[in-house]
């Protein structure tokens, strides 16, 4: 399967990028084809609602690299991973910003792919991520994407602390109880849910799902 | 009382659905009596937080553009105006960009009443739910925040189709209420 990774974090070395890099590390081995596109770095000019592109009609004004290297990775892509950071419980604008401009390519990416979502955020209440999940069903609705997968990993505040917790061996769609403060708190979502996991092969029920 | 109204629109279009309604509440606010400053997030050069933290240890931000000016004129309102159009869902990356950069004065940004106006082309009113969330979780972060109205204008899309609907005379309706 072709993916195309897109990664929001300003951290190279965050939560969020080290989610990535593991996820990519396991679609690599199950045999899928990764592309990772960094929305912080790479330069990305939010859409600005002119319409110029007529709903991806036409090519838009903004010539940079996500019209020159992102835009034909997505349209030959089979599954696109949204990688974002949590920034004041919403979607990092550096991910928010490329994701606005599917608008201009809307006709050749609607339909037909996977999409997984992968966030972390130093927080740790069940809400806390509320807000980008409903965005992202909204992505998946007007898009026409199918869900395959989401990584929420919460109450983490550097890449260091998810490599040092229990759940780096946790398995894709299990349900755990994390230990923090001296408290218990159960983190049990719908199945395929996963709530903290480091060693990630989402790409496996990405693959399970497309099989 | 008077109060110190900032209204944030964060529409890149001049004259866009979710402008025109700050502009109607504006007017409603300041018939009300009230001090009114609209800005545009647009006019503005207002760059990514990236999360370094340098902030706290120096109180500054170690980007240099307007967004300290913004956050000085959110910090002396006493009501805060968020516009914004849904894009995929969510506000837009222009006006969450503004709200990163926030973390200059956190927690500091207290005590603040605060009204949405957004607008949407999709009809289905549900699919605010991210947007709001967005909005909210903000100002979660912010002690003292009050949510105090919003307008949620759904199915408008070309430029200006908002001025036909209810909603202009619900944002004008809103900005009265500002007391």
């Amino acid at each position: 399967m072709k993916m195309v990774v897109m990664t929001g974090s300003p951290r190279p070395k965050g939560t969020t990028n080290r989610l990535a890099d593991e996820f990519i590390k396991g679609a690599t081995e199950a045999g899928h084809e990764v592309f990772r596109f960094n929305c912080a770095t790479a330069k990305v000019h939010p859409c600005v609602g002119c319409n110029h592109c007529g709903f991806g009609a036409g090519p838009c004004v903004f010539q940079d690299d996500f019209a020159k290297v992102l835009a034909p990775k997505l349209q030959g892509a089979d599954a696109v991973v949204l990688c974002g950071s949590t920034y004041y419980f919403a979607l990092n604008p550096q991910l928010a910003s490329a994701i606005s401009r599917f608008y201009c390519i809307n006709n050749a990416i609607t339909g037909e792919r996977k999409a997984v979502l992968i966030t972390a955020c130093g927080d740790e209440g069940e809400w806390i991520t509320d807000g980008i999940e409903k965005t992202h069903e909204g992505i998946l609705k007007f898009m026409r994407w199918t869900d395959a997968g989401r990584v929420i990993a919460r109450g983490f505040q550097s890449a260091a602390e998810v490599a040092s917790s229990p759940f780096v061996k946790a398995e894709f769609g299990t349900s755990v109880e994390v230990e923090r403060f001296g408290e218990k708190i159960p983190h049990t979502r719908a199945s395929y849910h996963v709530t903290f996991l480091v060693k990630v092969d989402a790409s496996k029920r990405v693959a399970e799902l497309a099989a | 009382m008077s109060k110190k109204v900032l209204i944030i629109s964060s529409s890149p279009r001049k004259g866009g659905n979710s402008d025109i309604l700050c502009d109607e509440f504006a007017a409603g606010a300041k018939e009300a009596g009230n001090k009114v400053e609209k800005i545009r997030i647009a006019d503005k050069k207002i760059g990514y937080c990236t999360g370094c933290y340098a902030c706290q240890k120096t109180g500054k931000c170690a980007i240099k553009d307007d967004a300290q000016k913004v956050i000085d004129k959110m910090m002396e309102a006493d009501v805060i105006v968020l516009a914004s159009p849904v894009y995929f869902y969510c506000i837009s990356a222009q006006l969450k960009a503004l709200i990163d950069r926030t973390v200059v004065v956190y927690p500091k940004l207290t005590n603040k009443k605060f009204y949405y106006l957004l607008t949407m082309a999709d009809t289905n009113r549900k699919m605010f739910d991210g947007s709001l969330a967005a909005l909210r979780g903000f100002l979660e972060c912010y002690e003292g925040s009050k949510e105090c109205g919003k307008v949620c204008a759904s199915g408008v899309y070309e430029k200006g189709t908002v001025k036909d609907t209810k909603f202009i005379a619900a944002a004008r309706k809103l900005g009265m209420k500002v007391k």
